[in-house]
């Protein structure tokens, strides 16, 4: 039995306890499981934009669908995973306490696994938010809230309980994870629900679009960051078997950093109909992040200074500080991309993705499997099964996700030179957008490449694990410690007030979530309450019943993905798509549908630059109107009808959230939506489509995407008279 | 009310006001961090992972 508190005490003030490992070995499986899948999707859908025969035809799983699995596989179920097993690994460790209750232990687990099982059904379902990384709907939304709920009295509880006075610094990145997270995701999903798998949010257009980005870039940064920096903290010098290299350095880390993180959402809004201000605050807070962000790095491969050479044969070491590496790489990068002039070329380009991947792979995975290299052969109390198998991962790793960055730095970098490219008549150099793809397909391999060598690593590292927990003793016994509870720790007198503030979890963690709530309330405030913030434009109005329901048909199948709806104030923005989007004209849309990727074209004033027919051939097969395109084919968009007894609901929905419908169109909705179809499909019947369309899916999307930007079109007298 | 003032706030300050409330943030924090006499209690709690847990 050891003694953890290493004083000289009376023996009968001593309490003997156990850590509850079973529940940190469940979260590795689910970790080791998630992230098979999570990398399995991302190659598929990596191939499916190198050659769009990879979508087979099939609506489940077409890239629109597959993208948003992908990535909250990689995200909640994969990265997730891991950080519930770390917290909980570490948590009992630095509190000297069994977790508070083992049955909301399970609870935790069992109902996260079915989130994730069910979401990832209900996306290939077509069942999505249209809110990237926010995509579950309402009812899986309020089951992550539970769950989350359930994690964080598990783990309050725990503190509450512990035996060590002080909260070491990585509780403290924990507890603002949990706080934070809780708080981004209940306020970005509030939503008011039009059938059992449909809601539309409350914010609208601009202020959807700041909420979502609040929430987005928050998510990366509560969600994928300030947990994995508690467990670097932790873990890094368990490996190092040295402390860290600077305490104070990790307190500066966490206060600037849970400070100012929460401001910088707006930095994926940067000349967008956004106002001015939001977007400099954006640009301004990430640019300091990268003093937090660096310190923090310093800190951790500091710390492994005097152990370098055990890099040479110690995989935990190896992988922690590659990944520390990567942490530093990609959060230079990040600030240097939030910078409006660098935003103004990268924006909507695979820069961002490569960016994204060198932040998921190279810090999250490489750190995920150096906590792994270290706790699972001590919690199976064993040897890791080969080392050599585990250098072959990382070199494939390391291999992989450098293919993947560089392809994806060379794509960003050539569509954003292509895209703004203009000759000596001030016209684009490459006006077919069609073009600027082609150009980067071979960069499309690379990265399918990349990705598949990442993939490949994971294998072996899960076959090195299974090999490994196969070879553990079994039947070992539990390990029971004893330490004296805190009533008999003594208190050091004039302890100073952070000292006591840090010993008090409740009251710290009301500091940490007024450092956070500073900025979103500041930033967010404003847009649902100021009057000036959004101005209006009367020519601005609301969808029609057929275009609602053709919108949500948009939404279902992710073809925001691809496609942005927020044409920027730039030259060449203006010459390929039409006037710069204002933040009037999206102030109906309920999820905003900005964007922010262009591996097609802006559709923000799509609508009547080509006629219903080339539309419906181009959904039916994009390549019958645009040899080169990589869409997939929407082939059941021809064959499911169109909901249309749903229309007023999703009406009284909109109209109760304040969008200007009157009792007779909502009185009137399936009948003005039915003539809408009746009327597009007549058109289409000239060109030798049969009638039986006008109900089908196809035609009401028709009638969405040729609403796009006609409200502020300018008209000649001709048109004005036809309409 | 509010609505009023906000829509009178001059927002375009708001940049420069928040990193003045940071940069007041941050160095109190690094002059507190730094006091006279932090050290030994500093030394002390970085050991705490590496306490002896029965790893």
């Amino acid at each position: 039995m050891n003694d953890l508190t290493q004083k000289p005490h009376d023996e009968s003030q001593y309490e003997t306890f156990s850590y509850d490992d079973n529940l940190v070995k469940y979260f590795i499986y689910g970790t080791l499981f998630w992230g098979l899948v999570a990398m399995i999707a991302g190659v598929w859908a990596a191939l499916q934009l190198a050659d769009w025969r990879f979508n087979f035809g099939l609506e489940w799983v077409s890239f629109g669908r597959l993208r948003p699995i992908h990535t909250n596989a990689a995200i909640f179920a994969f990265v997730g995973n891991a950080m519930f097993a770390g917290v909980y690994h570490s948590t009992q460790r630095l509190c000297r306490a069994r977790l508070y209750n083992d049955f909301l232990g399970r609870v935790h687990f069992w109902g996260w696994q079915l989130i994730i099982v069910l979401g990832a059904l209900s996306l290939g379902m077509g069942n999505t938010m249209g809110k990237e990384y926010a995509e579950l709907e309402w009812p899986l939304a309020i089951a992550i809230a539970v769950i989350w709920v359930v994690f964080a009295v598990n783990f309050f509880g725990t503190l509450w309980r512990r035996r060590e006075r002080h909260m070491y610094v990585a509780l403290w990145f924990y507890i603002a994870t949990i706080v934070t997270v809780a708080v981004l995701h209940i306020v970005n999903n509030i939503s008011i629900p039009i059938d059992f798998m449909k809601s539309y949010p409350i914010y609208a257009g601009v202020q959807d679009a700041l909420v979502q980005w609040w929430y987005g870039h928050n998510a990366v940064a509560f969600f994928l960051t300030t947990p994995f920096l508690g467990l670097m903290y932790y873990y890094v010098p368990k490996a190092a078997m040295r402390p860290v290299y600077s305490y104070r350095l990790s307190i500066i880390h966490f206060w600037s950093l849970v400070f100012i993180y929460i401001w910088a959402g707006p930095h994926h809004l940067l000349y967008s109909s956004l106002p001015d201000w939001v977007q400099t605050v954006g640009m301004v807070f990430s640019i300091a992040l990268w003093a937090p962000s660096w310190g923090g790095m310093i800190n951790g491969l500091l710390t492994i200074r005097g152990a370098w050479a055990r890099l040479r044969t110690e995989p935990t070491l190896k992988f922690m500080a590659t990944a520390i590496t990567f942490y530093g790489m990609s959060t230079f990068e990040g600030p240097l991309l939030s910078i409006k002039s660098v935003n103004a070329l990268a924006h909507y380009t695979d820069w961002i993705i490569g960016h994204v991947h060198s932040g998921t792979i190279g810090w999250n995975y490489m750190l995920i499997a150096g906590i792994l290299f270290y706790m699972i052969p001590k919690i199976w109390k064993t040897e890791i099964y080969s080392i050599r198998l585990a250098n072959w991962q990382f070199w494939l790793a390391t291999f992989g996700v450098l293919l993947y960055i560089v392809s994806m730095w060379t794509a960003g970098v050539t569509q954003g030179l292509m895209w703004r490219a203009v000759d000596e008549a001030g016209r684009l150099v490459y006006p077919n957008f069609v073009e600027t793809v082609i150009r980067i397909l071979p960069m499309y391999y690379v990265r399918a490449v990349g990705g598949f060598l990442v993939l490949i690593s994971f294998v072996i590292m899960l076959y090195n694990f299974f090999k490994t927990i196969q070879g553990a003793p079994k039947d070992i016994p539990v390990e029971k410690f004893k330490a004296l509870p805190l009533i008999h720790q003594r208190v050091v007198h004039g302890e100073a007030a952070h000292r006591r503030i840090e010993g008090l979890p409740f009251i710290f963690s009301i500091l940490a979530t007024i450092a956070i709530l500073v900025g979103s309330v500041v930033e967010i405030i404003p847009s649902l309450i100021a009057q000036n913030f959004v101005e209006r434009d009367s020519r601005v109005g609301p969808y029609t019943p057929l275009e609602i329901a053709g919108r949500d048909i948009y939404i279902t199948e992710g073809c925001y993905l691809c496609h942005s709806q927020q044409i920027r104030p730039m030259v060449a923005e203006k010459l390929r798509y039409g006037d710069p989007s204002t933040a009037a004209e999206s102030i109906y849309d309920r999820p905003f549908q900005w964007g922010s990727r262009r591996i097609g074209p802006d559709l923000a004033r799509v609508g009547g630059k080509y006629p219903d027919m080339w539309h419906y051939r181009h959904m039916w097969n994009p390549r019958e109107v645009i040899s080169q395109s990589i869409m997939p084919s929407y082939e059941w968009l021809f064959k499911k009808k169109v909901d249309f007894e749903v229309i007023p609901k999703k009406i009284r929905v909109m109209k109760a959230l304040g969008v200007p419908y009157t009792d007779e169109q909502l009185a009137d909705a399936v009948i003005l939506a039915k003539a809408q179809a009746e009327m597009i499909t007549e058109g289409l019947i000239a060109s030798g489509v049969p009638s039986s369309v006008k109900d089908k899916e196809i035609i009401a999307l028709i009638a969405y995407l040729q609403r796009l930007g006609q409200d502020t079109k300018e008209r000649t007298k001709e048109e004005v008279v036809n309409d | 009310m509010i609505r009023e003032v906000l829509s009178r706030f001059p927002f375009s300050l708001m940049p420069t006001i928040v990193m003045l409330v940071f940069v007041v943030f941050f160095l109190s924090m690094v002059f507190w961090l730094y006091r006279r006499g932090s050290t030994d209690f500093y030394k002390k709690i970085e050991q705490i992972p590496l306490k002896e847990d029965g790893e």
